[in-house]
């Protein structure tokens, strides 16, 4: 009796040292590790012993390779798993392989053979028991991933910090670059010089660590940001041409960024950037607003859409003298065909029904005298196309192309008198820098400086106090 | 050509010379070339209009003519160059370009020329009444007609310019062509095309000065001297007259022998476009270069394209001759603003004090010592040479360095920043961010875009659509299996970039149209109040001019103002985009 009592002893002894073995080596041990490891055992005991622990569920079997590696389960591990099924355990051990990358169902259903309806049955059991967890990704947003629950997906899951909710927060990326273009041009030039710029050799243009550490540090958000991301929006500014990059001294004199080097052992540009000057010149499409029309496609010499009815062109370029004092927005121009004759009369004007009061009388007098006019207007306005007709079948000689209003004459008055001039329209004859200030300041609208143009907050996860006085300070 | 270009052509050919002309053109560039009885009835007009017609047009280098054999007849056909009439937009460009480089008298003889197409020296002589003038201006309108045939403002005219060049071509085959006994092989006759155009080539490369005389300098008094106009190249020029064989320039001074430039009076000259377009893209560069750094790097592009232009003869040239930096030292202009062009200073905290503690102020651009200025110009040039967009390279390290610049790079960067600009102002900024990445990063999957571009992807899509809807981007399609499945294929985003101009040239083409149809409707709705304004009453007596129709007039001059400006801006666009890009001048070569 104390012989089989010592014999199970023995064996309980054994089996706590190959369990304690199996548990301080999280990758797994093998036989040979064993006979290493217990050299007072023989081989046929320890195995007796794995047998017995692989039995009682505290060693879990594991393939790598050829090789049968044997990892211990920890008691908590065990208390959990104690309380499912068959087919619970082998979806759980999945989803836990899975790690913080998640399992999607379809892939499950590959992996483990299982029905539809049992993987199913299954997953939510182990969602009751709060084992695991379902989240989305970014990248498949129709696909319903798996997870344990006390994990934290990867950020190829979540999509980084520019996800919000499974969504790309754009409002945020463009808060925070504009930070860091404002805090590039600050960079950018010489304080002390508004128009000048850096010589060549200047090496103090902001790098990506710079600026990361400067939003960091000035707490511009509460969300954890790594260099990269910090790249990830430089590189958006680059492509919005805002700023342009700069290869370190030493870079370029080995040929480029990274040049010289074995191809392999590339290492990593450090680059710098540079803020583009802001222009305050504007496109020559923002003269006319054919750039942004949304019938520009329909616009043609004929048909209901044509320049000569345009009214976004009338507005925009101010053409009307009347118009000119009333401030219609060129984003909300008036509906094409809309006749301004058109508009409803104030209610405050109108009488009571049934009641001539003086002031309707005066309506009606009113009424009449604009009548007789829209008489005149129609018989001068017929009289006019007539004769508008007769100019446009003027013949040859009306159309020589010497226009007498030209303003070259002006030109010809200050070089040699008597000389006629010819359709070169000199008012217009400077390029688009080399116009006379009052001609081209009616079109430019100076660009708004760098500070004005940064948002304010709207995220909540942006310093929408932020300022850079400190900047200025400094 | 594009069917708003004709559109454009047409527009400004009514503008510049009424409806008969138009017809007769529209029905050219429609149709390609025709003779004259063909035209005649498509152009619905009279015989003697279209022959009068198309007269004006060959003295103004818009159409050409060219003889064909046809059975017992050789016919005629006219053909248009919508490339000449697109320059008509540009005249006030030209002019102002002139008057800058040649002053007031080089503006007079240049429009007039201009004016009538094609005029002999004599000619012009007449109309500004020189025969009038002292002696004093009479040297000086010799020089400077000398002046603007030497520097190829003005060129000696042909009696081939005015036939079609691929007509020109072609006769030239058939003719080497018969002097073979037996048929050409394919190889002879590419052997023989080869041979024409490098013959044609031969003739644009040469630097002969046709219609111009160089002679040898007679006695002349210092005093007669000190009056005599000297050239750019310290030549002194002169002009001679045919008809009574005096020479008026002479010059002789202290025993050495000077040369004397005249002009032949009674050659034909006309206005030389393609060497202009070089003025006009030399000043783009410059402006390229003062918006992405300031007035002190656009002063200095524009000291070496000054240099640099002389040997610069059209916009075909791909790289410029080198320049010294002392000879951009020297022809930095006194007044550019380079005193606070750059920061040359070790420190950051570089602001100077006085003794009483008031920051130093620097003295202003003229009155910078030698030195300071040599300093900021030769700091400046480093910038300039290590800008990203390659467009002023440095040559040679000797010395202080020589530097070159790169037309064909300029006229790349140009270009995208105008499409940038355009993509900008008819879709937004994130447009143009997709448009960059797409020109950085090649072909593209919208997965890619997205993430380079840091927009969700539906929204990318949608974006990217846009584009290509409106031909700034294309697709490309990466078969996954051989049977090209549709569902089975990558689809990637690229530039087209030939696409992508076109478009961008059509959209330039419509927008000018409009508004120039627009100024003619503006014009044709105050029709009657500008005809009362050319009467001889009003012009005697304008109080016979209401104080409405004087504010409906100034109305009038303010609008046809605003739009003109917006036309030539437009017109620049244009001019980027494709005219000075020197491959698309190489193609312009034969036409």
């Amino acid at each position: 009796m104390s012989g089989s009592l010592d014999k199970e002893e023995q064996a309980a002894l054994m089996d706590r040292e190959i369990y304690d073995l199996a548990l301080q080596q999280p990758e797994g041990l093998d036989a040979d590790f064993l006979k290493v490891a217990l050299p007072n055992y023989p081989l046929e005991v320890a195995v007796n012993g794995v047998n017995r622990l692989l039995k009682a569920g505290r060693l879990e079997l594991m393939q790598v390779g050829t090789r049968i590696l044997y990892r211990g389960v920890h008691a908590s591990e065990l208390e959990r798993m104690s309380g499912l099924t068959g087919d619970e355990r082998l979806v759980y051990k999945h989803i836990e392989n899975s790690g913080n990358e998640g399992i999607w169902v379809r892939t499950l259903k590959q992996k483990t053979n299982l029905l539809q309806g049992v993987i199913t049955r299954c997953l939510k059991g182990l969602e009751q028991k709060a084992l695991i967890k379902s989240i989305k990704s970014v990248k498949h947003p129709t696909r319903k991933l798996y997870m344990m629950i006390d994990l934290s997906p990867s950020t190829d899951i979540t999509g980084g910090p520019w996800y919000t909710d499974q969504e790309m927060d754009t409002d945020f990326i463009e808060q925070l670059a504009s930070q860091c273009y404002k805090y590039i041009y600050i960079q950018s030039y010489p304080r002390a010089m508004p128009r000048g710029v850096y010589s060549a050799n200047h090496m103090a243009y902001p790098k990506s660590s710079v600026i990361h550490r400067h939003i960091s540090e000035n707490g511009i958000t509460n969300v954890a940001l790594s260099v990269e991301h910090i790249e990830e929006l430089l590189t958006m500014l680059v492509y919005d041409g805002k700023i342009e990059r700069l290869a370190p001294a030493f870079e370029m004199d080995m040929g480029g960024a990274g040049g010289g080097r074995s191809l392999g052992a590339k290492p990593k540009t450090d680059w710098m950037y540079r803020a583009l000057r802001v222009t305050d010149k504007d496109s020559p499409l923002t003269d006319i607003p054919c750039g942004r029309c949304p019938v520009y496609d329909r616009c043609s010499d004929t048909g209901a859409i044509t320049p000569s009815k345009c009214e976004y062109l009338k507005t925009d370029t101010n053409l009307n003298a009347d118009d000119a004092s009333k401030p219609t927005s060129p984003s909300q121009p008036k509906p094409i065909g809309n006749n301004s004759n058109e508009t409803d009369e104030p209610s405050s004007n109108r009488s009571p029904k049934g009641k001539l009061s003086g002031g309707a009388i005066g309506g009606i007098v009113v009424g009449l005298l604009l009548a007789i006019a829209a008489a005149v207007v129609a018989f001068i306005w017929s009289r006019n196309r007539r004769n508008r007709r007769l100019y446009h079948a003027n013949d040859f000689e009306e159309f020589k192309g010497f226009s007498p209003d030209s303003h070259t004459n002006l030109i010809a008055a200050t070089t040699i008198a008597g000389y006629g001039g010819d359709s070169g329209r000199l008012y217009s004859a400077r390029d688009s820098r080399g116009y006379p200030s009052s001609e081209i300041s009616e079109f430019d609208e100076p660009a708004a400086p760098p500070s004005a143009r940064v948002a304010n907050g709207s995220s909540n996860r942006i310093r929408s106090d932020l300022s850079f006085r400190h900047l200025d300070e400094s | 050509m594009y069917t708003q270009q004709v559109g454009l052509c047409k527009q400004i050919v009514r503008e510049h010379y009424g409806p008969i002309v138009e017809a007769v053109v529209a029905v050219l560039a429609r149709e390609g070339r025709l003779s004259l009885r063909q035209l005649v009835p498509r152009a619905k007009q009279t015989p003697r209009n279209v022959r009068q017609a198309l007269a004006v047009l060959i003295q103004h280098g818009i159409v050409t003519h060219a003889m064909s054999k046809e059975g017992s007849l050789m016919v005629t056909y006219y053909s248009v160059c919508l490339k000449n009439i697109l320059r008509l937009q540009r005249a006030g460009l030209y002019l102002a370009l002139v008057e800058e480089r040649m002053g007031s008298e080089g503006l007079a003889v240049f429009r007039t020329i201009m004016a009538s197409g094609v005029s002999t020296i004599g000619n012009v002589c007449e109309v500004l009444g020189v025969a009038e003038m002292g002696k004093a201006a009479k040297l000086k309108f010799n020089a400077v007609v000398a002046k603007l045939v030497r520097d190829r403002y003005i060129i000696a005219v042909n009696t081939v310019d005015t036939i079609t060049k691929a007509d020109r071509i072609m006769q030239a085959e058939v003719s080497e062509v018969e002097k073979l006994t037996i048929p050409p092989t394919a190889k002879e006759l590419l052997a023989i095309r080869r041979k024409i155009l490098e013959r044609e080539e031969e003739e644009y490369q040469s630097s002969n000065v046709v219609g111009i005389k160089r002679r040898a300098s007679a006695d002349i008094s210092a005093d007669h001297l000190s009056k005599l106009h000297m050239g750019a190249d310290g030549r002194a020029v002169a002009f001679s007259s045919h008809g009574t064989g005096e020479q008026n320039g002479h010059s002789h001074a202290n025993g050495e022998q000077q040369q004397v430039d005249s002009v032949d009076d009674k050659q034909f000259f006309r206005a030389y476009f393609d060497r202009l377009d070089v003025f006009l893209r030399n000043q783009q560069v410059v402006n390229y270069f003062t918006d992405k750094y300031n007035a002190g790097a656009g002063a200095l592009l524009k000291a070496i394209l000054r240099v640099t232009e002389q040997h610069t003869r059209t916009c075909r040239v791909k790289l410029s001759e080198t320049v010294s930096s002392t000879q951009i030292f020297q022809h930095v202009s006194p007044d550019a603003p380079l005193v606070d062009a750059i920061d040359t200073s070790k420190d950051m905290f570089h602001q100077k004090y006085d003794a009483s503690g008031n920051p130093v102020v620097e003295p202003s651009s003229k009155e910078l010592s030698r030195e300071r200025r040599s300093e900021i110009i030769f700091a400046l040039l480093e910038v300039i040479h290590t800008d990203s967009s390659g467009i002023v390279a440095k040559v040679d390290e000797r010395g202080t360095g020589q530097y070159r610049v790169n037309f064909e790079r300029a006229a790349i960067t140009l270009r995208e920043r105008c499409v940038d600009a355009l993509v900008h102002e008819k879709f937004g900024s994130v447009h143009a961010r997709l448009l960059r990445v797409l020109r950085d990063k090649q072909k593209l999957d919208e997965k890619v875009v997205a993430q380079a571009t840091m927009l969700p992807i539906a929204a990318c899509r949608e974006r990217l659509h846009d584009l290509a809807l409106a031909g700034v981007i294309d697709t490309i399609e990466i078969p996954r299996s051989a049977d090209r499945n549709p569902s089975r294929m990558f689809y990637l985003w690229y530039i087209n970039s030939d696409k992508q101009m076109r478009s961008a040239m059509r959209f330039v083409y419509q927008a000018m149209s409009n508004v120039i149809e627009r100024g003619a409707k503006e014009a044709s709705a105050r029709a009657l109040l500008v005809a009362k304004t050319r009467r001889q009453d009003v012009i005697a007596d304008p109080s016979l001019l209401t104080d409405g129709e004087r504010k409906e007039l100034q109305n009038l001059a303010r609008i046809k103002q605003r739009l003109a400006v917006a036309s030539v801006r437009l017109d620049s666009m244009l001019l980027v985009v494709y005219d000075t890009d020197p491959h698309s001048a190489d193609l312009q070569l034969l036409q």
